[in-house]
């Protein structure tokens, strides 16, 4: 089995307060490990650990004792961040750099050349939908525009792993949509994604695996089929049955009706539908 | 080459987030109408409303630079962390060392632009303005000198006067000598700048003026050969008359110029050192004799006689005195990455100007530690201010420039070695607080 692209073992961090006294114990005892090309999902109310996990893995915070290996290597090894995209839960950008620029800027620090960043630049804006703001201020940007350049400058390196803090939020469904659709794309790749987020639809709509953090501790880990499966209840579909067709199944079965209920559809799919039907009405008016 | 990437794409970043601010067309605007009031200040004549224009112009780029230095960089890094912008850029491959000395290096950068600016508004003003522009002079001070008895005995100087008072009978007087002078000078010479203290002994009679002789040692012939009397340039500001009455050939007359008057176009008398007082070596040497015994002389070390060559253009000359303040800004900008790195960004601003005033009330300092009026502690104090602390005063800039006197590159040199070592230390000392810092 190849290495992992992530591994903590025994991850404790205590933030201590100006004297050094221990203060608050953010994460313990965290193990765990996330492989290539896997989609990791890490939920958790807020003051789980989340972003404390996160700052430890890109090396903005020293442990207070175990081990973070990214690549194998140190989270603080300059050679890990080549291959490391990081969008944060909130946009932190530069107001008075315009989309472009904010590219050119973070791709200077990974040295590429003006001609590769010049190409890849083009292509992230396109692929976010920033094509007609590009020589705009970003402080002229909405919230959702800043996340998507968020989500551009964290791709900007083509990076081997991809820590999505939040991905969506200040998306609209479209946004979030897209932004589901090219983690997809980043997983079709051999991409690896560590993925944080609120939305536990999403995350069960895009993850292999998933962790799930409270109050520092790992409570619970693995593929999401395994853990939501529900052994005792069973879902049967049918086209418009009666009353005594429900029966019969249910007897067939052996075993007891809970309930029944038309199938709903998911918000999020419906919206689409209106939207895209929307757009469809009305191409070509004025 | 990684590093170098990232502290100079640090360095743009800086730089074009201080364009974008659009600070700089406030100052100058402002160093525009400085310069242009002016001539309707106060001022004896229009020498000294030139003066005025100068001292403005040096003084807005010092104020300027000093508080762009404090304040960029104070909230360049402040911002950064407080916004939590650090996150992305240190998700990056970013040194931080790379981060703090890009940032560094941006306002430098921006601050260089902004001189360049101010120097190019200051100089098109003052030209508006001004039929003249002052007519810089390079200095080359005296390598050492001794006192002439009355009988022309020459008497060694201890090393650690910098003045002498010549008085008693006339013939006594003072010899210099000079060092890296031109070994081919031109054939007119070079120019002799002569300033010394004349003062009466009677209190009834005022006495401001005194007859001299200043002549050169020829440097064929030995000590021995009779010195050869300089002539008075043609466009010296006094010299060849005493009260409205001429002077006999060889002699010339000083003028009462204590050491508040150092303009080297107004206040000292011009000389002509010929090409055959200047031996191969560029060595000359130079001598004054009293020539009477109404008045006493007071004359400096290195203030009162002068070798000048040429000193290029104004505006040069403003470049380098900017060149040599942003050294001083460069180190203020490195404290104030300390300051920023360790606390927050009202604390960094204060930090920041806390140590250019302290650094400025060093000349005060000395002043009350040599009157010996305060406390033992607060005496203790002030010396060691005056051991670790860098003097912004150091290499007077505006004077300099109101003077007349050129700012060369060795000043220019001097100042970037002797500000760039407290910057290299506040830089480090940023760099070791911001590594052990978590985000």
């Amino acid at each position: 089995m190849p290495d992992p692209v992530l591994r903590t073992v025994d991850l404790t961090k205590v933030y201590a307060d100006f004297w050094g006294r221990p203060r608050v114990a953010a994460l313990e005892g965290l193990t765990l490990e996330v492989r290539q090309g896997e989609v990791f999902g890490l939920l958790g109310p807020n003051g789980s650990g989340k972003t404390t996990t996160i700052k430890l893995l890109l090396g903005l915070l020293r442990a207070t004792r175990g081990d973070a290996f990214v690549f194998g290597r140190d989270p603080s090894d300059q050679a890990v961040k080549h291959r490391l995209g990081y969008l944060p839960e909130e946009t932190y950008l530069y107001q008075f750099l315009n989309a472009e620029e904010t590219l050119a800027f973070f791709g200077s620090l990974f040295r590429m050349p003006a001609a590769v960043l010049k190409r890849r630049s083009d292509e992230l804006i396109g692929m976010v939908g920033l094509g007609h703001a590009r020589k705009r201020r970003l402080g002229e940007y909405s919230k959702g525009m800043a996340r998507r350049l968020g989500l551009a400058q964290a791709l900007i390196n083509d990076p081997d792993l991809v820590i999505l803090d939040e991905p969506t939020s200040g998306l609209d469904p479209l946004g979030s949509a897209e932004v589901k659709e090219l983690i997809i794309r980043l997983k079709a790749a051999g991409k690896t994604v560590l993925l944080c987020s609120h939305l536990l639809a999403d995350v069960e709509d895009l993850c292999d695996r998933i962790a799930i953090l409270h109050q520092g501790t790992l409570r619970e880990c693995g593929r999401v089929d395994d853990l939501l499966r529900s052994d005792d209840r069973v879902l049967v579909e049918l086209a418009k049955p009666t009353a005594e067709q429900l029966a019969a199944v249910s007897s067939a079965a052996g075993s007891s009706l809970i309930g029944v209920a038309p199938p709903r559809e998911r918000l999020e799919a419906h919206f689409r539908r209106i939207i895209k039907a929307a757009g469809t009405s009305t191409q070509g008016k004025p | 080459m990684h590093w170098l990437a990232g502290a100079w794409a640090l360095a743009g970043l800086t730089v074009t987030e201080a364009m974008r601010q659009r600070l700089w067309l406030l100052f100058v605007v402002a160093v525009a109408c400085l310069v242009i009031q002016a001539p309707s200040l106060q001022a004896v004549d229009r020498g000294a409303q030139l003066k005025l224009a100068v001292v403005a112009i040096t003084g807005a780029i010092s104020f300027v630079i000093t508080l762009l230095a404090v304040l960029v960089a104070a909230t360049a890094l402040r911002r950064d962390l407080d916004s939590r912008t650090g996150f992305l850029l240190f998700a990056k491959p970013l040194a931080r060392s790379a981060y703090l000395c890009g940032r560094w290096a941006g306002v430098q950068a921006g601050l260089l632009i902004g001189i360049l600016c101010l120097c190019v508004v200051g100089t098109l003003t003052m030209v508006w303005q001004f039929p003249t522009m002052p007519e810089m002079r390079r200095v080359i001070n005296p390598a050492g000198w001794e006192q002439l008895s009355a009988f022309g005995q020459a008497i060694p100087i201890d090393e650690a006067k910098e003045r002498v008072q010549l008085s008693g009978a006339p013939g006594n007087g003072v010899r210099w000598r000079f060092t890296g002078l031109p070994a081919h000078p031109p054939s007119t010479g070079i120019e002799v700048l002569l300033r010394v203290g004349v003062h009466g002994f009677d209190p009834q009679a005022s006495v401001e003026e005194a007859l001299v002789q200043v002549s050169a040692l020829p440097a064929a012939g030995g000590p021995d050969a009779a010195p050869q009397v300089l002539a008075i340039d043609a466009q010296s500001p006094y010299g060849r008359t005493r009260a409205d009455q001429p002077v006999s050939a060889g002699q010339a007359v000083v003028r009462d110029r204590d050491e508040s008057r150092t303009d080297l176009s107004t206040d000292y008398l011009r000389l002509r050192l010929p090409a055959s007082c200047i031996d191969a070596s560029g060595a000359a040497t130079i001598q004054l004799i009293r020539l009477e015994s109404r008045s006493a002389l007071t004359i400096g070390r290195s203030s009162s006689l002068k070798i000048a060559g040429a000193g290029g253009s104004f505006f040069a000359n403003l470049v380098r005195g900017g060149l040599v303040m942003l050294a001083g800004a460069s180190l203020l900008a490195g404290w104030t990455l300390v300051c920023a790195v360790v606390s927050n960004i009202g604390v960094t601003a204060l930090g920041g100007l806390t140590l250019y005033f302290a650094g400025c009330a060093l000349p005060a300092m000395r002043e009350v530690i040599t009157y010996n009026d305060t406390s033992l502690a607060a005496r203790r104090l002030m010396n060691l201010g005056l051991e670790v602390l860098p003097d912004f005063e150091r290499y007077g800039v505006a004077v300099r420039l109101a003077a007349s006197e050129a700012v060369d590159w060795s000043m220019v040199l001097s100042a970037w070695s002797y500000y760039g070592s407290y910057t290299l230390v506040f830089l480090i000392l940023a760099w070791a607080s911001f590594a052990r810092r978590e985000l």
